[in-house]
């Protein structure tokens, strides 16, 4: 027989946290192994108490490592940003519920709409009589419920089922240190009746996505700017940012802002990386291009008057 | 397979290079022992391999990866640091891993080779060492610092644990002088490794008081336990175990029916254990072949996943019932058929996601793999949400492909069309992707799943999606089956086709109908074709008085097979028959009886093709009966037959009782009358062309009798032929033969066919056939007739005449209420479906004028149903009958106008 968690607590499926917090603590009062219990079904019975509790406790997602598994379950995806997954924000995730009744056929599994035939069974009647030595019996067909006919075709809705697999939305937090790829699993009973595993899918929030581990914020600033080292504006978990880059600072080179990146499930954080890409205009007006010029030729000229050249890290 | 084939090519490239850094990484673990973010990554790139060798199934490299991965987390979590026999270990290990990949990359299989295992062992005790090593460094942790700790754990620690409590230093030695087997064994369990893992790893960071030691044992045994209650076992070892199992059923069985044969006590005693010990022996011999189906099913997450990225659709997979358990040889035989279907169904099935929204559908798709157990057999559904098959596309796709011609698309029905997906060489891809549409489909399939003795069935709602259902035995091996007897001999039939058992006694032999050359049986009004086993055996068979009917189910139809007797329900060993005889459709294979002697298994599959039943031809004939049940155009069972050959003839089938052939010489000439003994009495013979202007019938030596019956009334019809049964509209031309007896005529099978007036004909040879049951008063009653096919209008008007009414018809509700207008009648009869005005609504206008208002109505139907019942109650119908149903019609319509002239008498 299967481990019943309720038989032994001695409960019914439908008992809520409170009956069977009671319920365990009657029971483990009577057979506690200091007050001579067995210890085999205290430890039942302690076994079902926490797996009832885990059943109850607050649907929570957790980061799964290895393949999916179980008796049921099912394998879906989260779209979220990436900021969403450095922060382990709240998002919005559908799972299966209970089965719902096909509203097109009532729950009968056949199209209401499509071609009958008389039911063979009862030969139309919709009662089927015996007769026996003393009375006769008159009993509903079974096989046509008494109509004396059936629907041919399957219902197009639910195919035959008689109900479609219910759907039903949760809050959840995206537990901390998850990053782009892995799986995340809902545990039966903290909020679905199946398991649900759910593939992280991380599309780039703004200029922040993670490359590879990293989560990278990318800021595009023109030449202009970038050659005079001024304070550049980019996107944090924390929102917008300036930020001042160092003077000795190269286009293609990353900078490191300590701490400011993806929390790790411990609480701690990782490092937010920005990178920079240099952006120059192909258009320019006559007149910032005669500028442009001067300034070109201006400081080509410094450079040759300073034979020792200037120091270019 | 191609699929598999490609991602163990990526994962081959993956690993080796994850590989090549370790090898950087670990050079660099030497100087910087400490360093997390380092072994972090090395945790990472050994886990990763641990996971797809897990996927792959590659039991010693996920197990290698499995323990040096535990090192490494103890290593991670600063537990234990890294010293130099630690990092050795750890890089023969990746050694190993490279060696396995290599052999991998060559072969696509793992080497088999005892280094292997004993390096597992090695590598084992090395992780346990290092777990306690961590554990002890972990409870030192809470006292001195954590630095001390560390520095002082690897060398303390080994020495801790030589002087911690005697019982799990014994455990330790025991697990040191660990077998190969056992090791292995572990290595296949490792689903259950890193939860253990995990509890060892946290384990240090709670602080526990000292006397928590005692609780530390309490944990530790299920790891012992693990060990030694798995052994590795050959397959073949269990295949072999299985085969004796059967072996040792058919010897019990043997010796249980000598034990009831001589009746001594002890014997009976020792009989009943040794029966009872050999049910459970074969029960457990069988479980150890049962696996989960999860072992397939779970494979489909990571390739609905992928497949899902590849082709931009959105999907969720939905897996049940993945503890189904199966035979393990129809598990690994399963698996190619079911990822052909589940691409299948992600490739052809659901549809992207923008098409999805533009039909109303979720944007994200359902793919459903569901196990079930159902009648000793176990289904697997590959259900999907998405655009179904579309049967048109597939009868246009077998004509282009020169499947089938455009003549024979147009009278397929959808059920054909869609089996012509089985078909060898057929797909729908409109282009040929690298997933599926290959054309090397869903005939593979098909063919190995009814390899397995299993059915394939697809069902499928275009535009909401396709169930595929798989039906597998649980096991090949042991079958409960139904034990028959044919002439002395014994068959079994697996009870698996079996739906019902019918004696056949003289009672219910009058449910067999002779229709040309095939009989039927009529089973609670449905026609079941059947057939003698006998004659499929080609023995000669002797006449019974008591056979036995069995109806069986072959997939889709069912059908009767006659046997001589029904002998007992056995669970019989199935033993496949020599390949002299594998070309022999009828046969499944054979057993061995209890009396030791052999019986053949039908293969009930088989046996319907043989007999030609074909599944197609049957369901479009269910599936026009239920159509002309509510079509307009009424459909009749007619039966054909000649007097001579040149003449076709025609009857409805329902009024015939029986059908039969005499010989010649028993046609005897009493008292003017032509009769033939029958069944016991004598019966009146009717020469047709005594009575209507016909060539006569011919001298044979044989004639058949369409035999009628009325009460204890018999006579019957000498016929020379029975053409066909068939089932037909008839349009019947009243016109060219107006003659006494004859109905009208119609084209039949390229023939003109004379419908017989079969009452009339009877009234004609004996006036007194027919009891007369009209409740005479002083003048005959009065009858309107409305009826708009002339064939049953006549009909009928003749046996209301023959039974003494006077009769005046309509052709249809409107002409009857004109009639009604002028004439007064006792009584309407009335049909329902007619043109211009139906029967109910006549009878709606009739209630409604106060004149009518009492007048008897009964309806007439090709059949009546009880919301038909209802309905007519409600327009005001007395009575409802099934117009061929002459007896019942008569009696009811007696009892109709008692019923309302006694009342107002």
């Amino acid at each position: 027989m299967k481990f019943d968690p309720y038989r032994i607590l001695g409960i019914s499926p439908g008992a809520d946290i409170e009956e069977i917090r009671r319920a365990f603590r009657e029971k483990a009062r009577r057979f506690h192994p200091d007050l001579g219990g067995q210890k085999e079904l205290f430890l039942a019975l302690k076994r079902s108490y926490e797996i009832l509790q885990a059943r109850h406790a607050p649907a929570r997602l957790e980061i799964f490592k290895g393949r999916p598994q179980g008796d049921h379950y099912v394998l879906s995806f989260l779209d979220v940003t990436a900021r969403e997954v450095a922060v382990g924000a709240a998002v919005t995730v559908v799972i299966p519920d209970k089965p719902v009744p096909c509203p097109h056929c009532g729950g009968s599994g056949h199209n209401p709409a499509g071609p009958k035939r008389k039911c063979l069974f009862c030969e139309g009647e919709g009662m089927i009589e015996f007769s026996g030595p003393e009375r006769r019996l008159r009993i509903v067909c079974p096989r046509c419920g008494g109509k004396g006919e059936i629907l041919v075709d399957i219902c197009p809705k639910c195919r035959g089922k008689g109900e479609l697999s219910g759907e039903k939305e949760l809050e959840l937090s995206l537990p901390l240190g998850a990053r782009p790829g892995d799986i995340l699993y809902l545990p039966p009973g903290a909020g679905g009746e199946v398991a649900v595993f759910f593939e992280l899918q991380v599309h780039p929030s703004g200029c922040l996505n993670f490359e590879g581990e990293r989560l990278v914020s990318r800021a595009l600033i023109p030449f202009w700017r970038f050659a005079l080292r001024e304070k550049i504006s980019i996107e944090t978990l924390e929102g917008p940012e300036d930020l001042d880059l160092p003077a000795d600072f190269q286009p293609g080179q990353t900078l490191v802002l300590p701490r400011r990146g993806p929390w790790r499930a411990d609480g701690s954080r990782e490092d937010l990386y920005v990178k920079i890409d240099v952006f120059f205009p192909s258009d320019f007006s006559p007149k910032a291009r005669n500028k442009l010029k001067e300034l070109a030729e201006f400081l080509e000229k410094e450079e040759k008057d300073a034979p020792s050249g200037r120091d270019r890290n | 397979m191609g699929f598999e084939e490609d991602v163990l090519k990526d994962f081959i490239t993956e690993a080796k290079e994850n590989l090549e850094r370790l090898d950087e990484e670990f050079v660099e673990l030497e100087q910087r022992p400490e360093d997390k973010e380092l072994l972090s990554s090395i945790f990472r790139t050994i886990h990763t391999i641990k996971g797809t060798a897990g996927f792959f199934g590659f039991k010693t490299l996920e197990a290698i990866a499995h323990f040096a991965e535990d090192i490494l987390s103890k290593l991670r979590d600063g537990l234990v640091v890294a010293d130099e026999e630690t990092i050795d270990m750890l890089l023969k290990a990746v050694d190993y891993i490279k060696a396995i990949i290599a052999a991998l990359e060559e072969t696509g299989k793992e080497p088999v080779d005892d280094t292997y295992l004993d390096f597992l062992v090695d590598l084992r005790n090395f992780a346990e060492k290092v777990a306690k090593r961590a554990e002890g460094g972990g409870a030192e942790a809470k006292e001195a610092s954590p630095a001390e700790a560390k520095e002082a754990s690897p060398k303390e620690a080994p020495a801790e644990a030589s002087q911690a409590s005697s019982p799990e230093e014994k455990k330790e030695g025991e697990k040191g002088a660990e077998t190969k087997e056992e090791a292995q064994a572990k290595a296949e369990a490792p689903k259950e490794e890193p939860s253990k893992a995990e509890e060892k790893t946290s384990k240090p960071e709670v602080p526990k008081p000292a006397a928590s030691a005692p609780k530390k044992e309490d944990k530790s045994p299920p790891q012992v336990h693990l060990t030694e209650t798995h052994v590795r076992v050959d397959v073949k070892l269990l295949d072999q175990l299985m085969n004796l199992a059967g072996e040792l059923v058919l010897s019990r069985n043997r010796l249980v029916q000598i034990a009831s044969r001589i009746s001594d006590a002890e014997l009976q005693n020792a009989t009943q254990n040794l029966s009872l010990v050999t049910t459970e022996l074969q029960e457990k011999i069988m479980k150890t072949r049962m696996q989960p189906i999860g072992n397939v099913f779970n494979k489909f997450p990571r390739i609905v996943r992928d497949l899902a990225r590849s082709t931009g659709k959105k999907v969720n997979l939905r897996i049940e019932g993945a503890d189904t358990e199966l035979d393990r040889s129809i598990i690994d035989a399963i698996k190619d058929p079911l990822t052909h279907l589940v691409r299948n169904s992600i490739d052809h099935g659901i549809e992207d996601p923008d098409t999805r929204v533009q039909v109303g559908k979720p944007p994200v798709g359902t793919l459903v793999l569901r196990a079930y157990h159902e009648g000793g057999q176990v289904v697997i559904e590959i259900e999907d949400d998405g655009r179904g098959i579309d049967v048109k596309k597939i009868k246009q796709k077998a004509i282009e492909k020169g499947l089938i011609t455009p003549a024979e698309a147009e009278s397929m029905s959808d059920r054909e069309a869609l089996a012509l997906i089985f078909r060898p060489g057929f797909s729908t891809a409109q282009k040929v992707t690298n997933i599926s549409g290959r054309g090397v489909g869903m005939d593979v399939v098909k063919t190995n799943v009814e390899k397995l003795g299993g059915s394939i069935d697809i069902q499928t709602v275009l535009g909401a999606g396709t169930t595929v259902r798989l039906k597998i035995p649980l096991t090949l091996a042991i079958i409960p089956a139904l034990v028959v007897t044919c002439e002395g001999q014994r068959y079994a039939i697996p009870q698996v086709s079996l739906r019902e058992l019918v004696g056949l006694s003289p009672e219910t032999r009058k449910n067999i109908h002779q229709i040309g050359d095939s009989e039927f049986f009529r089973l609670r009004g449905e026609m079941v074709p059947i057939v003698r086993l006998a004659k499929i055996l080609g023995v000669e068979a002797q006449p019974r008085e008591n056979e036995s009917l069995v109806i069986l189910n072959s997939g889709a139809m069912d059908f009767g097979l006659v046997v001589d007797e029904i002998w007992d329900s056995e669970e019989i060993v199935v033993k496949p028959l020599g390949k002299h005889f594998k070309d022999i459709s009828i046969f499944a294979g054979a057993t061995i009886m209890g009396d030791g002697k052999m019986a053949l298994i039908l293969d009930v599959v088989g046996i319907s093709r043989k007999i030609g039943l074909k599944v197609e031809d049957v369901d479009r004939a269910k599936e026009e009966g239920a159509q002309a049940a509510y079509g307009e155009e009424e459909q009749q069972f007619i039966l054909l037959f000649n007097v001579s050959p040149e003449e076709q003839f025609a009857i409805p089938l329902a009024l015939v009782a029986r059908l039969d052939k005499i010989k010649a010489d028993k046609l005897e000439f009493v008292g003017g009358k032509e009769i033939v003994q029958y069944r016991g009495r004598s019966m009146p013979i009717i020469r047709l062309e005594n009575f209507l202007p016909i060539q006569p019938l011919p001298e044979q030596e044989e004639y058949h009798l369409l035999v009628f019956a009325e009460g204890e009334n018999e006579v019957a019809f000498l016929v020379s032929r029975i053409v066909d049964s068939i089932q037909t509209h008839v349009k019947l031309d009243e016109r060219l033969y107006q003659i006494e007896g004859v109905l009208g005529s119609a084209i039949v099978k390229d023939k003109t066919t004379l419908f017989l007036d079969v009452y009339k004909i009877i009234e004609m040879h004996d006036p007194n056939f027919f009891l007369k049951i009209v409740p005479q008063e002083e003048r005959p009653y009065r009858v309107l007739l409305a009826e708009d096919s002339p064939f049953f209008r006549q009909m009928i008007a003749n046996y209301l005449v023959a039974a003494g009414y006077e009769v005046e018809t309509a052709a249809d509700g409107l002409e009857a209420w004109e009639k009604l207008q002028k004439e007064s009648f006792d009584v309407l009869v009335t049909d329902i479906e007619m043109p211009r005005m139906n029967g109910l609504e006549l009878a709606k206008k009739i209630r409604a004028e106060e004149r009518l208002a009492d007048l008897p109505i009964m309806a007439l139907t090709s059949l009546a149903g009880e919301e038909d019942r209802r309905r007519g109650l409600e327009a005001g119908i007395d009575e409802y009958q099934v117009k061929l149903e002459r007896a019942k019609v008569l009696e009811a319509l007696a009892n109709l106008l008692n019923r309302k002239y006694a009342k107002a008498a």
